[in-house]
């Protein structure tokens, strides 16, 4: 990728043939790991992540166990083989980065003084990265900690907006992040109207960001639907039918 | 005179899912008030409104996470004895559903090890013993107590050579070097 390709062609769809509000392919799937107490398989486009949640369990070292609710400690990782050129597996500062605002969005959503003295675990890999990857790895462990029982309020998706050729886009890929001028993932829980993660690395104008808002609250919807049909398929559909 | 014909009604929920409005049920286990006053649901599961007691409980579809509450009965092993003090690790918990596993650690104080006097807590539990106890708190590390007939020692080791205890009326024989062992010995135990 040395030269900046066409990003917005001349028939206003993206340069993946999408139009501006549209989203990539998605898929899920729920409880896809033995060992682990909740597990999500998420897949935006060429983005695929895997999540796994263990606890409430126990702290170790104990030192950091809280005395008035649960303590969540969230590993956002790239495995090496996700992008074109290895990926050191230690983690670098942007992992950590993304770590630390996956579990503040997730902290906000679950119901941690249930389970005081405990640990709940979150675990995020991506298995292949193509732009959207902290929006998935979001999306992937919300669906897990569903999975896994952990008492939350809302289930949470995520989705990326971003600037691109000067216009706002919906679901922003490798290309278009690298390339564009603007990216902004949001977290957003539907059903209680919060946004839980914001970040925005470029440049948008007051009304552009709140357009850009509006469109994500949009895309995060209807990955949000999707989300709830995924735990509706795998465990609820059994109960509908008595 | 009114007659409730329906008393309970079932709902599959997802989390953040309404199930009901503020003046309607009261939340129970699975449920909260958000601040427009609608119940929501906190799990994946079915919610279960009843009509006469006016609560509303979410139950998660694979009853996870499994925790020792309060009344359960865990199995464990005794990682360490103090002269007052059990130090448990509970490997499993006997739900309703099942007996389930868990990771969690107790403790055993020698006033609720037994009904008998005990002068120590070696008369009465020894590292590496498998005992069934019941959880006397919620929050960990879970308090345990051995004072019914059915807990206590489920399985022993003798502390000589190692190998298993056998039971022989209320006492613990080892049947390899005839060591014989102070227990505080369970009803249903496994050996003997």
């Amino acid at each position: 990728m040395f030269e900046k390709p066409v990003l917005i062609r001349e028939d206003g769809l993206r340069h993946d043939g999408r139009r501006p509000d549209e989203l990539r392919p998605i898929k899920m799937e729920v409880g896809v790991l033995y060992n682990a107490d909740g597990s999500a398989y998420v897949e935006y486009g060429g983005t695929k992540v895997l999540a796994a949640v263990y606890g409430p369990r126990e702290v170790h070292p104990r030192h950091l166990a809280l005395p008035d609710r649960a303590l969540i400690r969230c590993r956002y990782h790239m495995a090496p083989f996700s992008t074109s050129d290895r990926k050191s597996p230690a983690p670098s500062r942007r992992e950590i980065e993304l770590s630390k605002v996956i579990r503040e969005a997730l902290e906000s959503l679950v119901f941690t003084d249930l389970y005081p003295r405990t640990t709940i675990d979150v675990f995020i890999e991506v298995l292949q990265a193509d732009g959207g990857t902290r929006t998935a790895g979001l999306t992937a462990a919300s669906l897990a900690l569903a999975d896994a029982g952990v008492p939350m309020r809302d289930l949470v998706a995520g989705v990326a907006v971003g600037k691109v050729g000067g216009v706002l886009v919906l679901d922003i890929d490798e290309v278009e992040d690298e390339f564009g001028e603007a990216d902004m993932p949001i977290g957003y829980a539907a059903s209680i109207d919060e946004i839980v993660l914001l970040q925005l690395n470029g440049v948008l104008t007051r009304e552009e960001f709140i357009e850009g808002i509006r469109l994500a609250k949009k895309g995060a919807e209807t990955i949000y639907k999707m989300m709830k049909e995924t735990l509706h398929r795998k465990y609820l559909k059994v109960l509908e039918e008595v | 005179m009114i007659i409730v014909t329906i008393v309970r009604a079932e709902k599959p929920v997802t989390p953040g899912d309404i199930i009901g409005v503020e003046e309607e049920y009261i939340p129970g286990d699975g449920a909260y008030v958000d601040e427009n006053g609608y119940i929501r649901s906190l799990m994946t599961g079915r919610a279960v409104m009843d009509r006469i007691s006016k609560i509303v409980n979410v139950k998660h579809v694979k009853n996870k996470p499994i925790i020792p509450r309060q009344g359960d009965i865990v199995i464990g092993i005794v990682e360490g004895v103090s002269n007052d003090l059990a130090f448990i690790d509970i490997i499993s918990v006997e739900k309703s559903s099942g007996v389930k596993k868990t990771d969690f650690s107790g403790i055993i104080h020698i006033s609720q090890a037994s009904r008998e006097y005990l002068e120590s807590m070696y008369d009465a539990y020894r590292i590496g013993d498998i005992i069934r106890a019941r959880v006397l708190n919620n929050t960990n590390p879970y308090q345990l107590s051995t004072r019914e007939p059915s807990m206590g020692v489920i399985t022993a080791f003798c502390t000589k050579c190692g190998s298993i205890l056998k039971k022989s009326d209320d006492r613990l024989i080892c049947p390899t070097c005839g060591n014989v062992e102070k227990r505080k010995i369970s009803v249903i135990y496994s050996f003997r």
